[in-house]
């Protein structure tokens, strides 16, 4: 009996022993979740928390609060269908899109958490879709001001750049379906105001109210011709743009694809006296392949860099800082001007002296370059007298936070400003290059390129060796 | 022997609680991997760890996917908003007015709104059937210029020596030409008492002229009636939106016209929105006898009845044909639903809207409200109308070129009249059913129209039981 008794107990320890030593295995994964889950929402903005209510304090009406308590609490009692969970799970993101939405600014907004796995894989290079940059922006054209679903650039060797798919493009139809605004019916209601002040033949309006009331029927919410255009999906799409300089609406045939982009690609020019950098996305190693570039660079004695910052939209700040260190070590990236007046000097960090590129540099950039990279290109002119070579950049200096939400959500907000420290503000308007060349879409010169090359051999007061091979390779 | 049985049980507990202990401290003390400082730093942390592993609990699901709570994470975006947003000023309220209606936009009911303080005032005018201006009936002419089509009787407008087809050139001396007819409405309309300078051309008269008229509450009209054919003692009464007054006013319209000896009506509901619940409940009493006019249904299956209203019997009992079209909605369907299910009239035209639900109007304490959809409305014989509305017993479309304002190309009343004539026996029986017959052919159209949510239809499709704009009527009372 007693030996039965021991050998229990014996047992029993056994299992609690195990007990304990799972449970704290499970403890140590969930504490590695929580932190690369907390760490995710600082690497895509620094300093930032997930967000918690905080609804008491000195100052805050109430108001809306209650308003919004109220019409919660009436729904919950009184709607005719009982509201599930599910149901409020997805009000609460519809109020957060229509909130966020309201403020029309395309880069405040609400990412779903198929948007934000999205944006977690683009900071690493893989990319979806017709792979490009998309924004959402009001423009008033006429007398209507609606949404339009602008490209501001496609990646390095996706099937939109392959497809002749180029920055600013306002991709109007897709498959034939109209791309629709948020409010589909401006059109109408703009024909029937006008037929009232001017009616035409009562026919012939109907008509024209007719196949009106088709195109909306058949069209595509600009949201959802987004998602189309980013998410997995691998369908063909023929995708019909309007582009600057061309009077008819341009068709493209893409079709959809995952891929992975190479952060930076490098090669010499020119029997090696020039380097060529470019920088084709910014990921958590593009600093790392960046500096590898520039040492091998340095160590073969080139004279001069082209880097090639077009069709780049630049991603979190940190990575950038460090992508920006072997140029302009310890120099000022920018100003980023915050809320309620709060301002401070974002610096670039040091770089080891092997890594530091000291010679003269071209930096190429167009309609595509935006948000950090063309900060980037601003702060290369300001402190490393890099000559801007390409078109005038997007103009979008914005400073955007991401803040994950428990439920796999995020909500993407304007938090700042970058201004350059030595030259003028371009937010809204475009960085002026240097020497203005226009691109070449996809053919198989680039006339661009050649001027980058043909500005930094002057610049290296090389003679210019005739027409540069183009050792540039693409991904 | 018993005490010393506790004493052991207790110490099992106590080895097996030391057993647990040392195996949670393990993987600490693996991971060390023999470095004393972090093995006694780990063994620190133990009652911390304890606490963690309470606190999380093993439920990995319910950490990646809960649902968002919709106030948290309202206020916590708001504030978050505030503090850190860098670029327009916060307006708490339009970014709350629009939460709200993105919420309200999950529900996928278009019929669950928000209304804002203007759109509210708006709907409670027309539930009023009052505003405050001077009572002319505006239109917009072949030229698209807005003129008088008609000084309502009794008004400040009427009074002012305001006559139809005057056309409007100025308001307050600001010349309104290229602004729409909604635009010169709102500049006419203000508070009860204050004045407004109309400038008007009048047709063979050389110079403007100019009125100043003082506003005043006035009454919408939402009932026309006229006798279609005396000989016959045919009427006619149109009824525009329900609100609080129109029964009144339909009360009016009908003794007039049994004092114009009416022997059959024509009761025209085409293009009427619906409106208010007891409006419909009211005026439907005028013509069924007993029984319930509409049975609400109220979240949780509960059926309330409402039944005929019986001081609403002061009429004479005559042949009635309703009209209806695909722009009848809500309370304009209760009252033909609980005719055609009463028999006590024919309904004529294209199938109904469609709309089975009625909203409850919460106001809100900022001057703004909501229109929650709380209960469904079912027909007395039982019937669900939603997204479905109500077949016609003749259908009859409308003709391509039909023109409201103009009672020769409407094809649809004229059916109307030889149903109603039938009924009253001063056509042969064979009529309605060559009727019928050649009704069949063209139908599948009518499914369509009431699905369609195109522009055209989106007027009706917003609207909500208490309180309904007449828009579509491509004519506003002033």
């Amino acid at each position: 009996m007693n030996t039965f008794r021991r050998i229990g107990l014996g047992f029993l320890v056994g299992v609690f022993f195990a007990v304990g030593y799972g449970a704290r295995l499970h403890s140590m994964a969930r504490q590695v979740d929580i932190q690369s889950s907390a760490k995710r929402s600082q690497s895509s903005a620094p300093g930032v928390m997930v967000a918690a209510a905080r609804l008491e304090g000195a100052g805050i009406d109430l108001r809306p609060l209650s308003i919004m308590v109220t019409v919660l609490k009436s729904l919950r009692e009184h709607y005719v269908d009982q509201i599930t969970p599910e149901d409020e799970g997805k009000m609460a993101r519809d109020l957060l899109r229509a909130m966020l939405a309201s403020l029309d600014d395309p880069n405040t907004r609400f990412l779903d958490p198929q948007q934000r796995k999205l944006a977690t894989e683009a900071a690493q290079g893989k990319f979806h879709g017709i792979g490009a940059v998309l924004e959402i922006k009001k423009i008033k054209m006429g007398d209507l001001t609606e949404e339009h679903l602008l490209v501001v650039a496609p990646f390095e060797g996706g099937p939109a750049a392959i497809a002749g798919l180029q920055p600013g493009d306002d991709i109007i139809a897709i498959n034939g379906r109209d791309v629709l605004p948020y409010n589909p019916y401006q059109k109408a209601d703009k024909m029937i105001k006008e037929n009232r002040k001017k009616p035409v033949d009562k026919t012939q309006f109907r008509k024209k109210m007719d196949a009106e009331a088709e195109r909306v029927k058949t069209g595509i919410p600009i949201l959802e011709a987004e998602n189309l255009l980013t998410s997995e999906d691998s369908g063909e799409k023929v995708l019909t743009v309007k582009r600057k300089g061309s009077a008819k609406p341009i068709t493209l045939t893409i079709t959809p694809r995952a891929f992975t982009v190479s952060p930076v690609t490098s090669s010499f020019i020119d029997e090696n006296k020039l380097g060529y950098v470019n920088i084709n996305c910014f990921t958590a190693t593009t600093s790392e392949k960046l500096r590898a570039a520039i040492r091998e660079l340095n160590s073969k004695g080139a004279k001069g860099l082209v880097i090639d910052l077009r069709n780049l939209v630049g991603g979190e700040l940190d990575v950038a800082l460090e992508a920006a260190a072997p140029f302009i070590p310890g120099k000022p990236l920018a100003i980023e001007l915050r809320s309620r007046n709060r301002q401070s000097t974002i610096k670039v960090p040091d770089c080891g002296p092997n890594d530091v590129w000291r010679g003269p540099i071209v930096a190429l950039v167009n309609y595509g370059t935006a948000r950090v990279s063309e900060v980037l290109a601003a702060a290369l002119r300001d402190n490393a007298s890099a000559k801007l070579v390409g078109e005038n950049t997007h103009g979008d200096c914005s400073v955007v936070t991401l803040i994950d939400q428990p439920d796999g959500s995020a909500i993407s907000m304007t938090t700042g400003l970058l201004k350059p420290v030595k030259s003028a503000a371009f937010h809204g308007k475009g960085l002026e290059v240097d020497v203005k060349v226009a691109g070449n879409g996809n053919a198989s010169s680039d006339p661009q390129f050649e001027e980058a090359v043909k500005t930094l051999a002057a610049m290296t007061a090389m003679r210019s060796a005739g027409v540069a091979t183009r050792a540039r390779s693409r991904s | 022997m018993r005490k010393l049985r506790i004493e052991k049980i207790i110490l099992a507990v106590f080895l097996l609680f030391v057993a647990f202990l040392i195996g949670f401290a393990t993987p600490d003390v693996i991971a060390s991997r023999g470095d004393l400082g972090r093995w006694i730093a780990s063994l620190q942390l133990l009652p911390q760890r304890l606490e963690d592993l309470a606190s999380q609990g093993f439920d990995e699901s319910a950490a990646s996917s809960k649902p968002l709570p919709i106030i948290e994470s309202y206020s916590a975006t708001l504030e978050r908003l505030k503090a850190d947003y860098y670029g327009a000023k916060i307006d708490e309220k339009k970014l709350t007015y629009n939460a709200i209606r993105g919420m309200l936009h999950a529900l996928d009911d278009p019929f669950t709104r928000f209304l804002d303080p203007e759109e509210y005032k708006k709907m409670r005018e027309e539930n009023e059937g009052n505003f405050t201006g001077i009572g002319a009936q505006l239109d917009t002419n072949d030229n698209g210029e807005v003129y008088v089509k008609e000084p309502l009787p009794g008004t400040p407008a009427m009074r002012a020596g305001i006559k139809a087809n005057d056309v409007i050139i100025a308001v307050d001396g600001k010349p309104i030409k290229d602004k729409d007819i909604q635009e010169v409405v709102k500049m006419i309309r203000g508070p009860e008492g204050t004045k407004v300078k109309l400038t008007l051309r009048r047709p063979k008269v050389s110079r403007y002229i100019t009125k100043v008229i003082t506003r005043e509450v006035v009454a919408f009209q939402m009932v026309k009636w006229r006798m279609l054919d005396e000989k016959n003692g045919i009427g006619y009464v149109r009824l525009y939106q329900f609100n609080e007054k129109c029964d009144e006013q339909f009360d009016k319209a009908l003794t007039d016209l049994e004092r114009k000896h009416v022997k059959g009506l024509v009761l025209d509901l085409r293009a009427n929105p619906g409106g208010l619940l007891q409006a419909a409940v009211d005026i439907g009493s005028r013509f069924i006898e007993s029984g319930p006019i509409v049975i609400i249904q109220e979240r949780g299956g509960e059926r309330r009845p409402l039944y005929v209203e019986e001081e609403k019997h002061n009429h004479k009992r005559y042949p009635l044909v309703v009209l209806v079209d695909q722009h009848s909605a809500s309370a304009a369907e209760i009252v033909s639903g609980a005719i055609k299910d009463d028999g006590v009239g024919t309904l004529v035209g294209v199938k109904t809207f469609g709309k089975g639900r009625v909203q409850t109007i919460m106001p809100l304490e900022d001057g703004s409200a909501v229109a929650i959809t709380t209960a469904k409305y079912l027909t007395p014989n039982g019937t669900d109308i939603h997204k479905k509305g109500i077949e016609p017993d003749i259908k009859v479309e409308a003709t391509e070129d039909f023109d409201p304002n103009d009672p020769k190309t409407d094809v649809q009343l004229a059916k109307a009249v030889d149903v109603l004539k039938v009924k009253m026996g001063l056509l042969p029986k064979s009529v309605l059913e060559e009727m019928k017959k050649t009704a069949q052919s063209p139908k599948a159209d009518a499914d369509e129209v009431s699905e369609t949510k195109g522009p055209l239809n989106r007027a009706s499709t917003d609207e909500v039981k208490p309180g309904d704009k007449p828009s579509g009527k491509g004519k506003r009372s002033e």
